[in-house]
């Protein structure tokens, strides 16, 4: 009896319309749905699922998404929030933002569909850890046709690199990342929308991956004030931004793994010879240092352990090589050593790596930074 | 209370949405925080923590990962306090970042209780965050998770994730409860209030098992741990000056029960423990800790849960319907150095009526040298002070609890019938006999008392009292080869229960042979061997064949089996192969399979639970090693191939033994590793033995080898 008179009242309180209190954040999300899509396309095999998340970006249908398996097909299809089926393609797949543009390619579809400008929302002061956040996506499909997406509260809990600092190595993207303390990247879930309390773009949703870092998950975005360093044929270097891409509307680099990998490849020499990596763990231990060389001349000694660079720390062997691999030629670089029981401070300046020079023996290649979904 | 106050007025001056409020306070709260959250670097030690991967498998064990963690500053001239966790692995190097400074780390104290690691730095001025008194703590309250990991820099704001205080007491009374993210990514950091004090610090812990990884698995899953940071202040003294801590133990065992309705009622009180020096008896039943009344077993537990070695606490209980309380007793560490004692025979598994009687009497062993013979029957034991009342010995089980919670060069006084005077079957059998379909008859308590309890004295000839003084159990104990011939159980056994159970009598739903089997759930299959022999009137050993991972098709299981089929029949031993539900291996959750396995083979056929051994090389032999070390629950014994142990050996848990049978290849290459293992069990006094392997590491045991570790299973009861 108590149960029913219970579930009468639950009823009745679910009728009455949204308490004032609920009204700005059920405002958000119908005002965040209807710029989002539900993205179909390859899939469905080995686990992955064939379905996916995209953001509107112009009122003429451009769309970003997260650049994974989802879009090797010629048949590309979108649900809008009305739950209109519209046909979509590639336009732009860009490795370093591991985002993609598409556009809705459908001659009935509108030209004033409600988007978010980018160039607007990478302009807006970004958050720190600790910013309350909602996360919008199709995770596992709940949504079809016009549903509504899944709306997740969570917070930032950090915003750092995703490789470096994470330990994603899987994912191409490089830069900082915001990370969020909510269970928002499931499968489905790329290509979502993180914004603030209120609607504003944040990012991205990204890929699901673990780390190495901590062994565990982790649910990041991509921001939408990302960006990567392009370097020309002439060796000049310009930084590329996701606004950029979103009004160019062109990838700008490789995307073949192998050729990325080479242009990672350690390219400076120090000197430094370390102990045998035998275990993943190896520490950092410098076996012995060349004569002559930036090592010898920074002071460094045998039995030293190196601790850090550039106040980031050197877990292991694997993490100096990593390290190596993004330094340049001529550039100091700060290590903090252990020697003995003290930690003392030396500046290493590496040279270029001679073309002649074999590659070190013990050292493996740093990982490629490779799609495995592709 | 004064910044509460504060921050409440801010809250209602602003006036402003409840969410920026929020988010203001969140913010706040974390800056306030942030400057005694530091991280810690480590450099070195082993990839995976807690238990090894197996066979390239994560398998038991916590991968480690490389990242930075977390600690708390609790005191400004250079602790830090992290979770035990964080520093698992031995690292060869620790380095403690506050802000953009390195520090060299020393590992100053272990509180294993509370699973938290103590670290100094020679730094000064750190910021110590502050308390929130434990009372103050509600559950719904908003929390926060705090960590280093994540963070761009060392000297960046810590990574934060929100939630509320789930519940309170958790972990045996240990541990706040908290919905907010924790993982590796904060463990060791702390949980805070959202007016920026610290509530306790985060851990990963489960209320299954100990240990710096238990409660791993659920990290990120909304169920979070952290210890109240006002209970780490309380013993930050005693680590500080480098005595690392440990649970405290009583030193009794509880009669069974449901832990949520039965009264804690004592079923062993170790010699020498806590419990004894405070005059406990078996059969009290406590009802009160430090005048707190417990009324059930959970109670007692969560009142003890807490307490450290070296606390004195104060029992009261109630004896022969009497309250009694005792003197404030000082709890002791968890038992370590203490070898098992040995009485040194073999008990008749299939005893009926009220004792045990004597299979065999190991030569030269304190039984033998006090005269006790094969066949007789020990009914009772004096007590050594109080009264001379004696206390009856119920079965085998009892004696082997009553052995196992004696020490080593104790004097037993045993009351003994002696072989020949035993002979009252007629009087006795039909009394005590249970019906043909009952489980198997060695199992566990008979209550009821053979109803002669009338006075012995009317009996020509009543127990005779015998002294045994114990000694210590040799690790490598083996039973002697069987007499050939002999129908059953070995040494003549006096003529009680030939006879009570048709000999015949057809195993219900099981034959001998080999015969595939699925558990009652439905998903675990394994293959059984019953040997031909097979007679519900004795009680067969057990031997679980763990397959490696991979290697669980039909050919190779049937193979194995019939390798051992001789041993089998000739040592009374059933064998079973179970089939790893998933083909990359055996994890730790398949250990409710096994379990549900002895269960239905145990459920038809006559199995004697002391003698049941899990056996594997590879990626099996980290199962069977996981379940006898970490799991600890229900396997007697562990017996593997060429496989070592990355984990934690811990302390023996009374009434759980486990003896371990380690096989190495003289030519394996994790023959060090083997041996360290061996080191390890002995130094905690576990039973084992240790056996070179001429070969290589993928050659399996030869007929003679087979025959001694069957022997091996056939002793693992002797007491």
């Amino acid at each position: 009896m108590g149960t029913t008179l219970g579930l009468f009242l639950a009823a009745l309180v679910l009728e009455q319309p949204a308490q004032p209190a609920d009204a700005p954040l059920a405002d958000v999300a119908r005002r965040v749905d209807a710029r989002l899509v539900k993205l179909y396309g390859a899939g469905g095999v080995k686990g992955l699922p064939a379905y996916g998340t995209g953001v509107v970006v112009s009122p003429t249908g451009y769309v970003l998404t997260i650049n994974n398996h989802l879009l090797d097909t010629s048949s590309l299809r979108v649900h809008m929030a009305d739950g209109t089926r519209l046909e979509a393609k590639l336009i732009a797949a860009e490795p370093e933002l591991d985002l993609a543009l598409l556009k809705i390619d459908d001659p009935t579809a509108p030209d004033d569909l409600p988007y978010f400008d980018i160039g607007l929302a990478a302009k807006a002061p970004p958050p720190r850890p600790g910013t309350l956040v909602l996360g919008f996506s199709n995770q596992f499909q709940i949504a079809t046709r016009d549903e509504p997406l899944t709306v997740q509260r969570g917070m930032v809990a950090a915003i750092a690199p995703l490789a470096a600092r994470i330990g994603v190595f899987q994912v191409p993207y490089r830069g900082p990342a915001l990370v969020v303390d909510a269970i928002t990247n499931n499968p489905g879930a790329a290509g979502g929308a993180l914004t603030t309390r209120q609607g504003q773009l944040l990012g991205i949703v990204g890929r699901e991956v673990s780390n190495e870092l901590t062994q565990t998950w982790i649910n990041y975005a991509i921001p939408v004030w990302a960006s990567f360093e392009l370097t020309d044929a002439q060796g000049k270097s310009r930084r590329v931004s996701l606004t950029e891409l979103v009004e160019k509307k062109e990838a700008y680099k490789p995307s073949n793994p192998a050729d990325r990998a080479r242009e990672r490849a350690p390219s400076v020499e120090t000197g430094i010879i370390l102990v045998p990596d035998v275990v993943e763990r190896t520490p950092a231990y410098v076996d012995a240092v060349r004569p002559v060389s930036p090592a010898s001349r920074a002071g460094l000694q045998p039995d030293d352990l190196i601790l850090a660079v550039e106040g980031m720390a050197v877990p292991s062997i694997g993490a100096w090589r990593e390290i190596l691999s993004g330094r340049r030629p001529d550039e100091p670089m700060r290590l903090e050593i252990r020697r003995g029981d003290k930690i003392e401070q030396v500046v290493i300046t590496p040279v270029k790596l001679p073309a002649t020079a074999p590659p070190k023996p013990a050292n493996n290649p740093p990982k490629p930074a490779a799609n495995p979904a592709r | 209370m004064l910044p509460t106050l504060i921050f409440c007025h801010t809250l209602l001056s602003l006036g402003q949405d409840p969410a920026s409020l929020r988010q203001a306070a969140i913010l706040q709260a974390v800056d306030r925080v942030a400057p005694g959250v530091v991280g810690i670097e480590t450099s070195g030690g082993t990839d995976v923590v807690g238990q090894p991967a197996a066979g390239g498998r994560p398998a038991p064990g916590v991968r480690r990962g490389t990242g930075p963690t977390t600690g708390l500053v609790v005191a400004a001239d250079g602790w830090i306090i992290s979770s035990a966790f964080n520093l698992a692995n031995q690292p060869a190097s620790v380095v403690v970042t506050v802000g953009n400074r390195r520090f060299l780390a020393k590992i100053i104290a272990t509180d294993s209780s509370r699973m938290l690691t103590l670290l100094k730095i020679e730094a000064t001025g750190l910021k110590v965050p502050d308390a929130v008194p434990r009372d103050e703590i509600r559950v719904g309250m908003a929390a926060l998770a705090l960590g280093r990991t994540l963070a761009a820099t060392s000297d960046a704001p810590p990574s934060v994730s929100e939630g509320i205080v789930s519940a309170l007491g958790r972990i045996g009374g240990k541990a706040i409860q908290t919905d907010a993210k924790v993982s590796p990514v904060n463990y060791g950091g702390p949980l805070v209030s959202l007016d920026g004090r610290v509530m306790g610090v985060l851990v990963p812990a489960s209320p299954e098992s100990e240990g710096a990884t238990a409660g791993f698995e659920w990290y990120d899953s909304g169920i979070g741990f952290a210890v109240p940071l006002e209970d780490l202040r309380r013993v930050l003294p005693t680590l500080q000056k480098g005595v690392s801590l440990a649970r405290g133990v009583l030193g009794v065992t509880l009669s069974p029960g449901d832990p949520f309705r039965a009264t804690p009622k004592l079923a062993t009180v170790r010699s020498g423990s806590a419990a004894d020096k405070g005059g406990l008896r078996v059969g009290d039943i406590v009802t009160a800790v430090d005048g707190k009344p417990v009324t059930t077993q959970g109670q007692f537990q969560r009142q003890l849960g807490p307490r450290y070695q070296g606390e004195k606490i104060k029992l009261s209980y109630l004896r022969d319907g009497k309250e009694a309380e005792s003197p404030l007793v000082e709890l002791l560490a968890p038992e370590t150095g203490k070898a098992l004692a040995m009485l040194g025979i073999t008990p008749l598994r299939d005893t009926t009526g009220q004792g045990m009687v004597i299979r065999s009497v190991i030569e030269g062993g304190p039984a033998h040298k006090a005269g006790l013979k094969a066949g007789d029957r020990l009914v009772g034991l004096l007590r050594e002070q109080g009264p001379p009342i004696p206390a009856p010995i119920a079965d085998r089980a009892a004696l082997a609890g009553l052995i196992e919670s004696a020490d080593a060069g104790q004097v037993l006084k045993l009351l003994v019938r002696r072989a020949g005077t035993d002979e009252k079957p007629k009087d006795e059998k039909p009394k005590d006999e249970k019906p043909k379909d009952e489980k198997p008859k060695d199992e566990k308590p008979k209550d009821e008392k053979p109803k002669d309890e009338k006075p012995k004295d009317e009996k020509p000839k009543g127990p005779e009292t015998v002294s045994v003084t114990l000694v210590a159990r040799p690790p490598d104990l083996l039973a002697k080869p069987r007499e050939p011939g002999s129908a059953k159980e070995g040494t003549p056994p006096p003529a009680t229960e030939a006879g009570d159970k048709d000999p015949a009598e057809k195993p219900r739903g099981f034959e001998p042979g080999l015969a595939q089997k699925t558990i009652p759930s439905g998903d675990g299959k394994y293959w059984m061997l019953v040997p031909a022999n097979y007679r519900a009137d004795i009680a067969h050993g057990v031997l679980i064949w763990l397959h490696p991972a991979n290697r669980s098709k039909e050919p190779e299981l049937r193979a194995l089996l019939e390798a051992w089929a001789e041993a089998a029949a000739a040592r009374h031993l059933i064998l079973l192969a179970p089939v790893c539900p998933v083909e990359t291996g055996w994890t730790p959750s398949d250990a409710d399979m096994l379990r549900e396995m002895i269960t239905q083979v145990a459920g038809s056929l006559t199995v004697d639970r002391r003698r049941v051994v899990a056996h594997g090389v590879d990626q099996g032999a980290q199962m069977a090693l996981h379940m006898g070390l970490v799991a600890k629950d229900w396997l007697p014994g562990v017996a593997v191939l060429n496989a070592g142990w990355n984990g934690a050996v811990r302390d023996r848990v009374a009434g759980k033994p486990v003896s371990f049978f380690l096989v190495v290849a003289d030519r394996a290459p994790s023959r060090l590793a083997v041996q360290d293992l061996f080191n390890r069990v002995y130094q905690r006094h576990y039973p084992a033995i240790s056996r070179i392997n001429q070969g290589s590491a993928s050659s399996y045991l030869d007929a003679a080898q087979i025959a001694e570790l069957a022997a091996w299973i056939d002793s693992l009861d002797a007491l």
